[in-house]
């Protein structure tokens, strides 16, 4: 119960975000992407396939939201956490740094397959949004690092993933 | 050699083969997921009221939305008799001051269109002024059917027209800003020899970073003169829930570089979200 009150909370939280930030900076157009975040961390923390599920559910709570049809964000974490995911090997030890570089990664990687994604759906291809997609990310990883420190000091996601993949701090 | 060589488990442990199915699996629904907006690009929506009304209900929550909590920080500051009063008394003097600037609004409003009579216009609170997805624009209202809007409705704040509500719920409503990427609106602007010409508003480039808006379709007849930078671009009469005259944005550039009378313009928004915090939905009046 308390995974999923954490993941509702950060849901409130990522959709809220984007109203805090000032317009400096860049950051309204190319600020911290919590959704991304909370999928990174599921798909880092969890076993196996566990966190596409979370992610879809997440991405959903995304669409419902905004004014994209059901489905584009869905598609876009669900990609996100299965990139990401363990998968069917154990990747081994997946630390602080190592996940932050998925944070990067995973960033960059949901904000061209959105861009790619809106392509049938009328959206234009533009190169500065891709080049976008790096500093947004950049915002992404350092607006999660408190958030990550926080969910693993009080373990918010183990009875939502399951059993930790080892590396990841107590 | 042993089973587990070829594909096949060991005792207590999840083979390849169920593996490979799995992520197959996921794959699949990948897949439908991305599929399903191309197959109903205006959603499901049976599927998406609940959440989408639960998400605005607690977006409407002050602890929960720090978009409010501005508005009531000076009413967690008080503290005994005196500050309650002193509550009380800023609380009579912020509605009065809200309800003139309501008053001025309306007046702009009614300026604006030059009307007698406006439209049925609703006061609505805006819970959140950015859509959770950086390449949309949306507002989200905390007044849905229940208070008799209906999809469609244009969004006014004072005379400038801000988007229309593209999804309704009972008690919240989702505006389509006019700087969205899928906002379409026919406009008309006035040319240098006062002639009245129309055409078709949105948002200009792919970029999803700018919120510039561009005027296509526009033809400029013999004798009409030219567009100058700095007009206004006000709504047109094409649509029913869109009263005309509503301004929309300035022309900032214009370019007509082959001559032909079918000249481009750039389109500086009028809408400022940063101040936007109650804005007006028109209704259609009804007659009978």
């Amino acid at each position: 119960m308390l995974g999923v009150i954490a993941v509702l909370g950060w849901l409130l939280l990522a959709a809220a975000l984007p109203d805090l930030l000032p317009d400096r900076l860049g950051l309204v157009h190319a600020g911290p992407d919590l959704w991304v975040a909370l999928v990174v961390y599921l798909a880092c923390r969890g076993r196996g396939y566990a966190a596409v599920g979370w992610a879809v559910v997440v991405g959903v709570c995304r669409d419902v939201q905004s004014l994209d049809p059901l489905g584009t964000h869905a598609f876009v974490l669900g990609l996100v956490a299965l990139v990401f995911a363990e998968g069917a090997r154990d990747r081994g030890r997946v630390g602080a740094g190592t996940r932050a570089a998925c944070l990067l990664a995973g960033g960059v990687l949901a904000a061209w397959a959105y861009t790619l994604r809106m392509l049938p759906l009328g959206g234009g291809l533009s190169g500065r949004d891709l080049l976008a997609a790096f500093p947004a990310a950049a915002w992404t990883v350092v607006a999660a690092a408190p958030l990550y420190a926080i969910s693993d000091a009080l373990r918010l996601f183990d009875d939502v993933l399951g059993r930790r993949r080892h590396g990841l701090p107590a | 050699m042993t089973p587990a060589g070829w594909g096949f488990p060991a005792p207590g442990r999840e083979g390849p083969r169920v593996r490979l199915r799995r992520r197959h699996a996921w794959g699949a629904l990948l897949l439908l997921l991305f599929a399903l907006p191309v197959l109903r690009p205006q959603g499901a929506g049976a599927l998406e009221e609940a959440p989408g009304a639960a998400f605005a209900w607690a977006a409407g929550l002050a602890p929960l939305n720090p978009q409010l909590w501005e508005r009531v920080r000076e009413v967690a500051q008080d503290d005994g008799r005196a500050q309650e009063l002193e509550r009380v008394i800023a609380e009579l003097v912020e509605a009065r001051y809200a309800e003139a600037d309501r008053l001025q609004d309306l007046q702009a409003l009614r300026d604006t269109l030059e009307l007698d009579r406006l439209p049925v216009a609703r006061v609505a609170r805006v819970l959140r002024s950015r859509d959770p997805s950086p390449a949309r624009r949306s507002l989200l209202l905390d007044r849905g059917s229940e208070h008799g809007l209906q999809e469609g409705c244009a969004v006014v704040s004072g005379g400038v027209y801000l988007g229309r509500v593209h999804v309704l719920h009972a008690r919240s409503a989702l505006v389509r800003l006019v700087t969205d990427a899928q906002a379409r609106l026919e406009v008309a602007l006035r040319t240098t020899s006062g002639a009245r010409v129309t055409g078709f508003l949105r948002r200009r480039g792919p970029s999803l970073a700018q919120d510039e808006l561009e005027v296509t379709g526009l033809r400029l007849p013999a004798g009409a003169g030219r567009v100058r930078e700095h007009v206004p671009v006000v709504t047109s009469n094409a649509d029913a829930l869109v009263p005309a005259g509503l301004v929309v944005g300035y022309v900032s550039a214009v370019s007509d570089p082959e001559g032909d009378g079918f000249p481009s313009l750039v389109v500086r928004p009028a809408l400022d979200l940063s101040r936007s915090t109650e804005v007006f939905v028109l209704l259609p009046r009804d007659e009978g």
